[in-house]
Parts: structure tokens; sequence; C-alpha cells
């Protein structure tokens, strides 16, 4: 079936009805993954989307991509397996917390570090939804859930945190009703090479309804949310009025009148070390006076250092596909090579019977 | 011995200690025992701690080498004994030969020397002294006169065994070329050793007369070497990638730094953090359109389960090495066991059928895994091979094939070959228009639409069961070993599988040297097995199953065609003896003869 670039985003929605519960934050987050797919100018073809298992496992399923929907936890690893051998392949792995911080916690820390050039869509909602609403390792302390009637006792798990720990280097977060946000921030991570961990806010309105209310409404986000972008000050608040400066070790919000311009800090997502982008990614809203913000934006974006895996620049679309086959490989032996000369490794050599050794010496 | 086909050998057995050079003393002597005798085995016994202090009984390790003619089995009783220490001495874990000679390392072993069998010959030997009195005109210090110490013992060894020196001294002079100060102290110790044995008066051992090998190329293959030459095949005989992934381990960490070391542009190694991951990344590479191998030892085939069965449900080629060893967890990682049969064949949830493949020598390994891999590709299902530590540890001495040299055979050789009715659409990523959806639920016939309609749930799994029946390696084929026509009235079947094949083979030519009519069989796909192998099974009296664990293959033949075997099975961790064999089939054949009388 052949088709002209560029793709619209419909181009992007396979033949299946997308079936989550109504007002579900997965239908946002789909909609605008096709818009950004659709802008990438890509052929269809070579993108795949991977998940686990989850309400969020089953997005690829509503791609007209090649989709693989594996087992809990295990998209991430069939992902890097995928990676290895086509390296010319676009390749994501869409799940939410069950899947990527329960079962794939190992393979999420493992592709981390390694930078292997996949595209994480990390769906956060707090809470484990297909398996009826128990509590995921990301629910905050407190929550009640089927499995925590007491409320949920353990700290909170925060994704970019996590993330950040294992040294991503590519890391941002977003909000699923944030449209505009969202897009751009998948844009982004689309085009860096290495691994990219985009970790969405998502309302499941049903187990866990309001959970970002924090953040999403209208009435107080702007009090709440610190949008950051790459050289710009760290200023937030429904009048820009606010805005962080460290006294000591420890962040403090001030009101902008407090500090001149030129002494704000300016977000710097370029930075090696990953400090900085973790305290970011620690803040929270709480209920004190002077609460910290939100973080939303990209915490960090290090340019790549080009990894041998991380091959499959945009840049490189343009060439047929057999020539995309081997880009990691042309420098490597050939295996009739290799094969012949790991046969003859400590060979015995027997001369003809009527012969002495070939290098037969007279003995001291 | 008088009866003709009976198998002759002579068995050495180097125990020692790390640092007393003992693989490179074995290596050596294989080399010099490969000019005489076309058959030759080589166990390597590696110490059982990474560095135990020295005298630590956990710090012995051991190297036994094989000759003969009709040989197989390896390791068996002792004829030669070297020990050079007390601790290799006291773990030592297999028994001397009637008429075993034992040479002590006397500076050593401090009096009273240890006591042997009343037939068996004790020598202890100053070896230290020996060595150092024939290395004074060098001027060496005495750590480097020491160090020479393996090439005295060589020297020593092989005037005791009538073997040729010139192999050796030619090594030593092409690694030593650029040091002729080393090339001059080793060569004098390696004569020395010599002259000393017959100064000495040490005794002789005569090899067992056999017809020399074929002039040519020749190694010593190792399980582990052929699984990486197998791997390297494989790759060069398809068109895919194959990645091979693997999470660390003990049991397979020689084998994946071979691989690595063999990395090239067809075969791609990956570390992975574990077993799931392996698995997982084998399953993306299949999904890729290459082929994925997961290598895994011990309880790692439990893990790989999940997506083994994920496997078979979306028809994807992968091929697991399982290494096996005494479980279970990891009860005996070192020790050899042939108890993942059951697991293999039936350790998945729901219904998933795959083929399973047992590799039955070292050099084996070279073929099976490009079995396995076509089996895989052509049927698009996953295959596990089993292997065990003891195939990985074992070297045979194997001709230097011409095939790896000559012209990569055309690509392509391996398609799908799975008939349209089973198959789901099979479409690689990267393919224009073929884009799909693929999942772990089940799907509609033909198709990767997911479907929870019962009916086609069970034509579905009939489908699957049906394809793996139908997949057939050349392995599969029902062979029984040696000349059958030779023996065409055998009364018992020896049948195993996997790494029993040597001793089995062996007890085969010493029972039928005595007159008895036996044969052996042995599986190499174990599972499905086909209705000519049903049908070989019960052209027998008596099939006597023999399997190091407590009855898996006994077992699964029993429910199938309720077929009749009797089972012999042993635990412990040690390969069979040749000796075990012949006396658990001495006592079938006594019993069919009162049968009949």
């Amino acid at each position: 079936m052949s088709y002209h670039l560029p793709l619209q985003p419909k181009d992007f929605a396979s033949a299946a009805e997308p079936r989550w519960c109504p007002g579900c934050g997965d239908y946002s987050i789909l909609a605008q993954l096709k818009k950004v797919l659709a802008g990438l100018n890509l052929p269809r073809e070579q993108f795949v989307f991977l998940s686990g298992a989850g309400c969020a496992a089953r997005l690829p399923h509503y791609l007209r991509t090649y989709s693989f929907q594996t087992l809990p936890g295990r998209g991430l690893a069939v992902a890097w397996g995928l990676k290895k051998v086509r390296p010319d392949l676009h390749v994501w792995v869409v799940g939410g917390e069950g899947d990527l911080l329960l079962r794939g916690a190992n393979h999420l820390l493992q592709i981390i570090q390694h930078n292997i050039d996949i595209k994480i869509l990390f769906i956060n909602n707090e809470i484990l939804g297909q398996s009826r609403g128990q509590a995921s390792p990301t629910s905050r302390t407190g929550t009640r859930t089927p499995t925590t009637p007491s409320g949920v006792s353990h700290a909170q798990l925060r994704p970019a945190v996590v993330a950040l720990s294992a040294d991503c280097r590519f890391v941002a977060r977003t909000l699923d009703v944030d449209i505009d946000h969202l897009a751009a921030t998948l844009d982004r991570a689309a085009r860096y090479e290495g691994t990219a961990f985009v970790e969405v806010y998502q309302n499941c309105n049903i187990f866990n309804p309001y959970a970002f209310a924090y953040v999403s409404d209208q009435a107080v986000r702007l009090d709440n949310v610190l949008y950051v972008e790459h050289g710009q000050a760290l200023i937030f608040g429904k009048d820009r009025d606010r805005t962080i400066i460290w006294r000591g070790p420890r962040p403090e919000v001030v009101p902008c009148a407090e500090v001149p311009s030129e002494q704000r800090c300016l977000h710097d997502e370029t930075l090696e070390d990953p400090t900085y982008a973790l305290s970011l990614a620690r803040w929270t809203q709480s209920e004190s006076a002077n609460s910290l913000p939100e973080v939303l934006g990209v915490l960090r974006a290090v340019p790549s250092v080009s990894s041998a895996l991380s091959s499959c620049a945009l840049s490189s679309f343009t060439a047929s596909s057999s020539e995309r086959m081997a880009p990691t490989t042309e420098t490597l032996p050939h295996v009739a090579s290799v094969l012949a000369k790991r046969w003859q490794q400590g060979a015995i050599v027997v001369p003809p019977l009527d012969q002495e050794h070939e290098h037969a010496l007279p003995l001291l | 011995m008088s009866h003709p086909g009976m198998p002759t050998s002579f068995t050495l057995h180097l125990a020692g200690e790390a640092g007393d050079s003992i693989p490179f003393l074995a290596q050596q002597l294989a080399q010099l025992m490969a000019q005489r005798l076309p058959t030759l085995f080589l166990h390597a016994d590696p110490p059982a701690e990474i560095r135990a202090p020295p005298g630590a009984l956990s710090a012995a390790l051991s190297c036994q080498l094989r000759c003969g003619s009709q040989i197989s089995s390896c390791p068996e009783p002792v004829h030669l004994l070297l020990a050079l220490r007390p601790s290799a001495l006291q773990t030592l874990t297999v028994e001397l030969a009637p008429g075993a000679l034992v040479l002590l390392h006397a500076e050593r072993f401090a009096p009273p020397w240890p006591s042997l069998p009343a037939d068996c010959r004790l020598f202890p030997v100053p070896i230290t002294s020996w060595n150092r009195e024939a290395l004074a005109p060098c001027m060496l210090s005495q750590p480097e006169c020491d160090r020479c110490e393996s090439f005295f013992l060589l020297g020593l060894l092989a005037w005791m065994l009538d073997l040729p020196l010139d192999p050796v001294q030619h090594w030593l002079r092409t690694t030593f070329a650029h040091k002729p100060e080393m090339a001059r102290a080793t060569e004098l110790a390696l004569i020395a050793g010599r002259n000393q044995a017959q100064n000495a008066d040490l005794p002789r051992w005569e090899l067992p007369l056999a017809e020399g090998p074929a002039a040519g190329s020749y190694r010593l293959l190792s399980g582990n070497e052929a699984l990486t030459l197998g791997l390297l095949s494989a790759a060069q005989l398809t068109t895919r990638r194959v990645l091979l992934a693997a999470a660390a381990a003990p049991a397979t960490a020689e084998l994946l730094a071979a691989c690595h070391e063999v990395a090239c542009d067809r075969l791609v190694p990956m570390p992975c953090p574990d077993e799931a991951a392996a698995i997982a990344a084998a399953l993306g590479a299949a999904y890729g359109g290459q082929l994925g191998v997961a290598l895994c030892s011990g309880p790692g085939l439990s893990i790989q389960s999940e997506l083994l069965g994920l496997a078979v449900l979306t028809q994807l080629p992968v091929v697991v090495i399982q290494v096996q060893h005494g479980g279970p967890a990891l009860a005996l990682p070192r020790q050899v066991e042939q108890a993942d049969l059951a697991a293999a064949v039936h350790g998945r949830t729901g219904v998933a059928p795959l083929v399973v493949l047992a590799q039955a020598t070292p050099a084996e390994g070279v073929e099976l895994i490009v079995q396995a891999a076509r089996l895989a590709i052509e049927g698009r299902t996953p295959v596990i091979l089993l292997s065990d530590v003891h195939l990985l540890q074992l070297s045979e001495l194997v001709p230097i094939p011409d095939w790896p040299f000559s012209p990569c055979p055309a690509p392509s050789v391996w398609v799908d070959s799975m008939p349209p009715e089973d198959a789901r659409p099979y479409c690689v990523p990267g393919t224009p228009g073929g884009e799909h959806s693929l999942g772990p639920l089940e799907n509609e016939a033909g198709t990767t639409k997911v479907c929870f309609d019962p009916s086609n749930h069970a034509r579905q799994s009939a489908a699957r069961i049906n394809r793996v029946q139908r997949l057939r390696a050349p392995a599969a084929t029902w062979h029984v070993e040696g000349d059958r026509s030779a023996n065409p009235s055998a009364t018992l079947l020896l049948l195993g599988w996997g790494s029993t094949f040597g001793p089995l083979r062996e007890a085969c030519f010493i029972l039928r040297a005595r007159g008895h009519a036996v044969a052996h069989a042995h599986l190499r796909q174990v599972h499905p097995l086909s209705s000519e192998v049903l049908d070989g099974l019960q052209g027998y009296r008596a099939v006597l199953v023999v399997e190091l664990n407590e009855g898996q293959l006994a077992t699964h033949l029993r429910s199938l065609r309720g077929l009749s075997v009797r089972s012999y099975t042993r635990l412990g961790g040690a390969p069979f003896r040749v000796a075990e064999i012949l006396a658990a089939a001495e006592q079938v054949l006594f019993e069919l003869q009162e049968q009949t009388a």
C-alpha cells in the first residue's frame, strides 16, 4: 500500500477502535502522539511501538505502525533486542508505572544505563488501572486502594527521578490535558538520539480521579506548576511573580521582586551533572506556604554523544531500507573469516606417516 | 580384552592446583597423543573457588586425558595419575583402574604416602629438585627455574608414554623465538624430564594400539567452543543476524566470553541483566526479522518460561541454549545433571509446544545449533537446545572441516516454511504496507486479530501442537548407533539423550564384544518424537533408558503410546561411568535370559 509523505495524524490511526474508559487521559496522549509522528515526516513502517501490560500498553494497537504488545514489563527488553539488530528502526516503548516500574524496572535501568536509542513514553496515573485500582509504586502515601485499605504506607516513587538517578540524558515531564505542551515534549523526545524518557501525568478518571488536579485545574495550576524552558528563568505563578533561588543547598521560592533579573536562575537542560535536574524532578506542590512548584518540561537533554547504538538519526532516514540495514556493523569482520579463523585455533597438525614432523630437531 | 571390537584405552589424570599449569600440560600432552591415536578426550575439572587459598580442598583442579579406540566416555578410571598436591588427591572424584600408576610430587607430600589399592603402584618423585638440578647450567633464578617445571613434567610423562617430543620443541622454539634464553631453558627442562624418567627407571605404559589418525589438521573441540562455532555457522548459513543474549552466570561465562571474542557482522552478543531480558531481547531480534538466541543455565530456564510462551503464541523464531546443571535452584552449579528435560518439554503455562533438541557430544554442538536455528526459522517456533556443564568442559579431538573455508552458501537457504493456514501474516518491521499489531492474546486463525472465541482457541491450540509435531530436524531421524547390520538381532536397546552418549556408546561396544545382542540409540530431537522413533523403540525385547535424573525421558516415553521401557537413573552430579551402565545392562540381559528360560 503506497502513500506519500508527509502523512497526516489520521494516517497513523489503526483500524482498531480505542477502548479506554470515557474520559481517560490516554485518548489525549494517543491524539498528540499521532500528530507528532506525522510531523516527523518519516515512513510509517519505520516506527515500532512496544508495550507490556496495562491500560497504557494498549496504545500501540491503535497506531498504524508496527506494534507489539508483549508481557508485563518485557516490552523494554524486547525493544532493546530489536534495536540491537535493527538500529534503522524508530523504536518506542509505551507503558504505565505498573508495567515499567514493577516488572520492567530492571530493564528500564539497563536501557537508560546503555543509552539505547529508544523513546520511553511513561504514562503515570499513580494507580494500577487495569488491575482494578490497586496501589502502584507511584501512588501517593496514604492513598486508599483495594490492596491498601488503610492507605499506601510506602514512599512515592517518581518516574522522572528514577530515570535521572540512572543518569538518563533526556528526561521530560508533561501532562495529558496540556496538549500543546504534551505534543511539543513528545516531539523533542522523538528527535533525541539516545534514550528519551517522557513521563506523562495521566488522569485515571475511574480509579484515581483528580490525582493531578493541582497541575491541571485552570484555577490553580499556574500557581503550582513551573514550566521550564532551556535558557529561560525559573519563573512561575499566575502573575509570573515567583522564582526559585538556592540558599546553600536548599531551593526556595521567593518573589521575583527580591531577585534582580540578572541573578535569576536560568534553566539549563544540557548539564552533564544530573543533580540540578534531579532536584527539579523531586519538587512537588504541597500545602505548606511557599511550596516548591511541580516542574513540567524538558528537565534534562544532554546533547547526545555519538553512541554506537544511537545511529538512528532522523537525518539518516533517506537511504533505502536495505542500505540502512547495517549501520553499526560496517566495521566488524565478516562472519566467514571469523569462523575460519576460530576453527583453526589450537590446530594440531598430524604429518603423513612416512614423514618426520616438519620441524623435528635433534634433542639437546 | 581379546575380543574383537573391545574398546582399548589409556587414561591419564593430572591433578593439582591453580598455578601448576595443569591445563597447559594437558593441552601439550593431548597434542602429542593426537599424533598417535585418533580418539582423544580431555575433561577439565576447574577449581571450586576462583581464588582459594593454596592447599585448600576448594583449590584443587584436574584434567583427564583419555585416548584409545572405540572409546567415547570421559572421565573414566585412571591408569596413570600425576598428583601434584595433597588437596588434588583428596578431592579426586575418579577411581584408579586396576594396576594404575600414581606419580606423586614427593616434595609436596609429607610421608607417610597415601595408601592405594593393592594392585596400584606409587612413585614419589622429587620433581622440583630434579628440575632445578637440570637447569643449573642456565643460571636462572630459582623462581624462573620452577616456572619451567611443567616442561620437565611434560618430558617425564612423554617418556613414560613413549610420546614424541618434537612437536613441543617446535612449539617452544616458535613461541619463545624472541626469548632465546627461555626457549633454551624450557627445552632443557623438557629433555631433562625425559632423561630423568629414563635414568630413574620409571615404568612405561604402553598406549593402546590403534590405527593413527590420517594426516591433516585436527583440534580439541570443547562443548563451549563447539557452540560458539555453531552460532557462527548458523549466522553464516542464514542471511539473518544472530543475536546472542545472555545474563551473567558461572556455567555460561566461558561460552559468552567466547561469543564476544567472535562478534562479527552477523553474530551480535548482548549481555543482559537477567534471563528474562535475554529471552525478551532474543524475541525482539526475531520480531525484527533476525534470529534470537538466548543462553541460560540452571534455573534461568524457568525465568524464560513466560516469554517462551509468548514466542509460541506469536510464532517467533528463537533458540534457547540451556546449560543443565544439578538442581533445583543452583544446587550443583558446576556438576552435571540431565534434569531439565521435563521443564523444557512441559515447563510453560497453557498449551505451549516447542521443539527440544539435546546435544550428545561436545563437537556435535556445531551441527545442532545450526539445526536448531534452521528449525526455528523454517518452523517459526522456539527451539530449546539442552546442553550441560559436563559437555561444555569436555573436549574431543576432531578434524578441522573444509566447509567453513569454502564460499558461503547461497543466502536465504532457510525460509519460513509455515503452511498458510497455520501461520499468521508475517511481516518484518520496516516493510512498507506491512504495519500490523501483534500481542499476547489469542488470535483469529491466520490473522493477528484478537479473538476470545473458545472454539477459535481450541483450533489455534491444536494448530500449534500440529505445527510443532510436523517439524523434523535431521536430528529427529531414528538412528541406531554403529553398524546396525552387524547386530540385527539385538534384544536390548540402550536409549539415551544428552551427554550420556559417551558412556552408553562405549558400554554398548563392550557388551557386543562380550557377545551380547545389544544396540544403542541416542535421541537428538527429544521432543516431539517422530512416529519413526516410537516405532523403532518397539523393535526390541527391552529398552533401557539411561539418564542422569529421576527418569524424565522414561516417563515421557511411557506417556506416549504406553511404551513400556525400563529406566536406569542416577543423581549425584557426576557423569555415568561405563562400568555402571555395563552392570545395569547385564542385569537386564540376565532378566531377559531368565524370562526366556
